[in-house]
């Protein structure tokens, strides 16, 4: 009997220790338990990439702020606002070559949906010698059809494509998914003439993490 | 001796050593019997070769010789059914009286089965065979079947054929197998044709007006054809006159005013022959989108002229010379800028080629006969865009290109059931034009060998190789092995396995080209590395992707393929074909990167990448219910897919990134899992007319990569099509035909990718063969 009424006692003794254990085991491990999401998922339309430049112009960029969801005047290119800029097909980082700010940015070949956590390490930067998001046909973000694929001529973004942003002050991180390249989103139809009247006009759809974790779902 | 005519020479069969041993043992004495002998013609009366003659349910059995000639000696006096088939022709079935001592003699004429072919085909061996006796898949397209189809070009002839699809693409080309058209050899007389276009070959270049038939091959055929028989071998075989002297007259006149004007000339004076052809054709050309500045296909002439002639130097040698020409001229409009306010330009392309075969023929008699033959061949463009305004020159480019090739070729049959061939050449090829500013050339040397044995009347067994050396690229070995099984008379079963290849063309070879607008570089695998180091030393490469230590020669495209076929030939009036194909290809060639430039452009050479593989079914039945109607359907199944592999970013499960290698076969672009075809003819005998419909149909297919990814994703899909082909002829005197059709009944377009299908077309044909 002696026993069987320690073990009455142990019993609630062990549930407790485990209940303060597995807390205690959350607590130090996952900041959002703590820190509330503030995940903001947007669509950013006809964002202009230097659309009115003639062949040989110099790229002009459109800045981007992602945290505030708006374009940042040419003025403040030399500041850490701003985080993705846009000339014809070439994104910029706030990093490295391209800005102050210690932006830089992972390009996953995983859906957006499944990109539920930005990795902590690993980002790229704007350097001479390669931007963070590559510039070329297939290299980066787009697939241009030249002649051998209908539409000819067209630029589309790569499906499944990822591009995860450190912003440009650092503290924050982002995934982005480009819709398109042309003013409008348009449906892209085989018998489709390109390049269209307007292209240069970003459309794409991003979820930001205001929080200050990497938590992107 | 009381033995009966068997061919027993031929085979090893114990069994007719039997059945010899029975006839001797069960015969009566000499003297009593009586014998039947007799001839075989067809409807013309030309001799048929290799009927099977048969008297009474196979008690005696006789194969006709070259005269078309069979002897029975030795029959029990009586009344027998006496049994002619040969494949191609309707059985013959008559009753026979023998009594001792009469020898009746018998003339037989065989009728055509209308639309079937029977015929000997030269494409699978290089030597004249049944194409029955062969155990290639060949199927062959006969002059009638052209003819009642009402088709002036090999690209509508092909369009017809089961498991074939055209493509445009610079040109109409020819898709085998799934392959494109890069991948199949076109031939005329044996001899290749040059000239292509981004990999195609303009099939609208060929007209089929002095086609006796053409030969096809499917799967690799470089054993005996060298490069670019990968996918297969187009074979077109010209016709040459029977008669002292032919003169036949052709002409159509279709929709978007397409005339097509065309005549024969054949005369043969005391065994010298001689056959011309020449041709005239032209259209308006035709634009399938409303309102567009340029035509979908612009208007265009062109002419062609064809001679051959022959003629035996003495008993053992005949010499023969083959000459063809051919000349187009196309006019287009086309523009700069925008289409709303554009800058207009006129085209004017000129496209040329001819061609000079001669050859000697020898026969030493004891079954060794040799060929030695030259084929001297010259391609050329000249584009040149004027602008309208002011005249000036806008753009011209040209392209010539040459090809000389010297072959000898040895046959010896050693006995009825062993054939050897062996043959040799050298072939030059040499290229000027802006892109090439090497004038490069290339030579290279083949040898090849086959041999043939029949072990038996129901075994045929092909081995054969061909090496191919070459002054740019690794020299090819493609070996071939085909056997054919005849389980019975009504089913045959046969299997091969070879290689092909295709040589890296000039353009991946040679090319030196500059884009001159966006500034990227394109240069041939032979000249990447010494360009880009002129590039290095001039301070224009910004970085190195791939050392250029590492840069190798490209090599040749190669394949190895199966294939497995079964005939069925249930009844006298019903065939039915299958066969199986799985075609395994690799070191595919294609551009990537390999440095950049300054100017943040890359440069580009070729590099062996891709593998991809295709396999299949195709089924062909032909059915002829009544002696009038003749019904067909053709059946394949596709599965082309090519390997994509690399590696990409992924994330680990705590959100860090990791790299990935993948590999897999993905179904590839423009290529219908499912085609079909059905066919019927019907030919009221009594008043000479015959009448046919056709109808091709072509399944779902892959046509835009919308998201770039190589390969066809569900959304990616294009409906499938059928385009219905009709038409009747009504023949006078048995010499002249008038044809009426319409081609493409329910006028099917789709601008985008089938630009070689101009919509409902109507046509008024007629022929006079005025000798």
């Amino acid at each position: 009997m002696q026993n069987f009424k320690i073990n009455l006692l142990i019993l609630p003794l062990i549930a407790a220790s485990v209940i303060l254990f597995v807390s205690a085991c959350s607590d130090s491990s996952t900041g959002p338990g703590e820190v509330e999401s503030q995940l903001e998922v947007r669509t950013a339309a006809d964002i202009p990439a230097n659309p009115d430049a003639e062949r040989g112009d110099p790229a002009d960029y459109t800045f981007y702020d992602l945290q505030n969801g708006e374009i940042v005047a040419d003025t403040d290119s030399a500041t850490s606002t701003w985080d993705i800029a846009f000339s014809s097909t070439t994104i910029l980082t706030n990093s490295g070559t391209s800005g102050p700010g210690e932006g830089g940015a992972i390009i996953l070949d995983v859906p957006f949906e499944e990109v539920t956590l930005a990795p902590s390490e690993g980002y790229n930067t704007d350097r001479e010698s390669a931007l963070a998001i590559p510039t070329g046909d297939e290299n980066g973000w787009y697939n241009y059809t030249s002649t051998d694929q209908n539409p000819n001529h067209a630029i589309l973004p790569i499906e499944n494509k990822t591009i995860v942003i450190r912003t440009g002050d650092g503290e924050h991180y982002a995934k982005v998914r480009i819709l398109s390249y042309y003013k409008g989103n348009p449906e892209i139809t085989s018998d489709m003439q390109f390049p269209p009247q307007d292209d240069r006009y970003y459309t794409f759809e991003y979820a930001i993490q205001l929080n200050g974790t990497r938590e992107l779902n | 001796m009381p033995i009966i005519a068997l061919k027993i020479e031929k085979g090893f069969n114990p069994l007719y050593l039997l059945i010899i041993v029975f006839l001797v043992c069960t015969q009566p004495a000499f003297g009593q019997n009586g014998a039947i002998s007799g001839n075989v013609i067809d409807k013309t009366g030309n001799p048929v070769a290799n009927a099977h003659v048969i008297i009474g349910d196979n008690k005696y059995v006789d194969v006709t010789n070259t005269q078309g000639a069979f002897v029975f000696t030795n029959i029990e006096p009586g009344t027998y059914q006496l049994k002619v088939s040969s494949i191609g022709y309707h059985t013959y079935e008559q009753e026979v009286e023998t009594s001792s001592g009469t020898t009746p003699t018998l003339t037989i004429q065989l009728e055509s089965r209308r639309y079937e072919s029977p015929t000997v085909v030269v494409t699978a061996t290089r030597t004249r065979r049944d194409i029955e006796d062969t155990p290639e898949p060949v199927t062959v397209i006969k002059k009638e079947e052209i003819r009642n189809a009402g088709s002036t070009r090999l690209s509508e002839v092909l369009a017809e054929q089961t498991g074939l699809t055209l493509t445009s693409d610079h040109g109409t080309g020819v898709q085998v197998q799934g392959f494109t058209s890069d991948y199949t050899k076109i031939l005329i007389d044996g001899q290749p044709l040059i000239g292509r276009t981004a990999g195609t070959l303009n099939l609208d270049r060929i007209s089929v007006g002095n086609v006796k038939q053409v030969e096809m091959i499917k799967g690799p055929s470089s054993a005996l054809w060298g490069s670019d028989a990968l996918a297969g071998v187009i074979n077109i075989i010209t016709e040459e006159g029977d008669r002292p002297f032919e003169l036949g007259v052709n002409s159509r006149y279709g929709s978007n005013q397409t005339v097509d004007l065309g005549v024969n000339v054949s005369a043969n004076f005391n065994g010298w022959e001689n056959n011309l052809f020449l041709n005239r054709n032209s259209s308006e050309g035709y634009s399938l989108v409303p309102n567009a500045i340029s035509q979908t296909v612009p208007s265009y002439y062109n002419y062609t002229a064809s001679y051959q002639t022959s003629a035996q130097l003495s008993s053992a040698v005949e010499f023969e010379f083959k000459g063809r020409y051919y000349h187009e001229r196309q006019s287009s409009t086309d523009y700069l800028g925008d289409t709303n306010n554009p800058t207009m330009l006129d085209g004017n392309a000129l496209q040329e080629d001819y061609s000079l075969a001669p050859s000697l023929q020898f026969n030493f008699g004891s079954g060794i006969n040799a060929e030695i033959n030259h084929y001297f061949s010259r391609y050329r463009t000249d584009t040149k865009f004027h602008y309208r305004q002011g005249d000036s020159l806008y753009d011209h480019s040209k392209f010539d290109q040459r090809f000389n090739k010297l072959e000898i070729r040895l046959n010896k049959a050693w006995s009825s059931s062993h054939i050897s061939t062996a043959g040799s050449g050298y072939i030059n090829e040499q290229l000027v034009g802006e892109r090439y500013p090497s004038d490069p050339t290339f030579n290279s040397y083949f040898v090849y060998g086959q041999h043939e044995w029949m072990p038996s009347r129901k075994w045929d067994i092909i081995a054969g190789f061909r090496y191919d050396g070459h002054s740019e690229y690794q020299s090819q070995l493609s070996p071939k092995i085909s056997a054919q099984y005849k389980i019975s008379e009504w089913l045959h079963v046969r299997g091969s396995a070879g290689g092909g290849f295709k040589a890296p063309d000039f353009r991946q070879l040679f090319l030196d080209f500059t884009n001159p607008t966006v500034g990227y570089s394109v240069f041939g695998s032979s000249n990447a590395v010494q360009r880009i180091r002129e590039l290095q030393e001039r301070g224009q490469i910004n970085q190195i992707l791939i050392p250029l230590s590492q840069l190798q020669e490209i090599e040749a495209e190669q394949s190895w393929a199966y294939n497995a076929g079964l005939n069925l030939f249930p009844t006298d009036n019903l065939e039915l074909r299958f066969n199986f194909f799985h075609n395994d290809v690799n070191n595919l060639i294609e551009t990537a990167p390999v440095a950049t430039k300054n100017n943040g452009q890359s440069i580009f050479t070729y590099f062996n990448l891709e593998e991809v593989y295709t396999r299949g079914i195709e089924t062909q039945l032909r059915w002829q219910p009544l002696e009038q109607l003749e019904l067909s359907a053709g059946y394949q199944l596709l599965d082309a897919r090519r390997k994509i592999a690399g590696t990409r970013t992924v994330q680990d499960g705590d959100g860090e990134v990791i790299e990935e290698t993948y590999s897999y076969y993905k179904p590839m672009f423009n290529r219908s899992k499912h085609t079909a075809n059905i066919k019927a003819y019907y030919f009221w005998e009594q008043a000479d007319i015959d009448a046919n419909i056709r109808g091709n149909w072509y399944g779902k297919y892959g046509r835009v990569d919308t998201n770039g990814n190589g390969f066809v994703n569900s959304g990616e899909y294009q409906d499938g099509y059928t385009i219905w082909d009709a038409a009747v002829a009504k023949t006078f005197r048995e010499q002249y035909t008038l044809r009426v059709g319409i081609d493409n009944m329910f006028d099917f377009t789709r601008p985008s990718g089938l630009s070689y299908l101009p919509g409902r077309i109507f046509y008024v044909q007629l022929s006079l063969q005025l000798y």
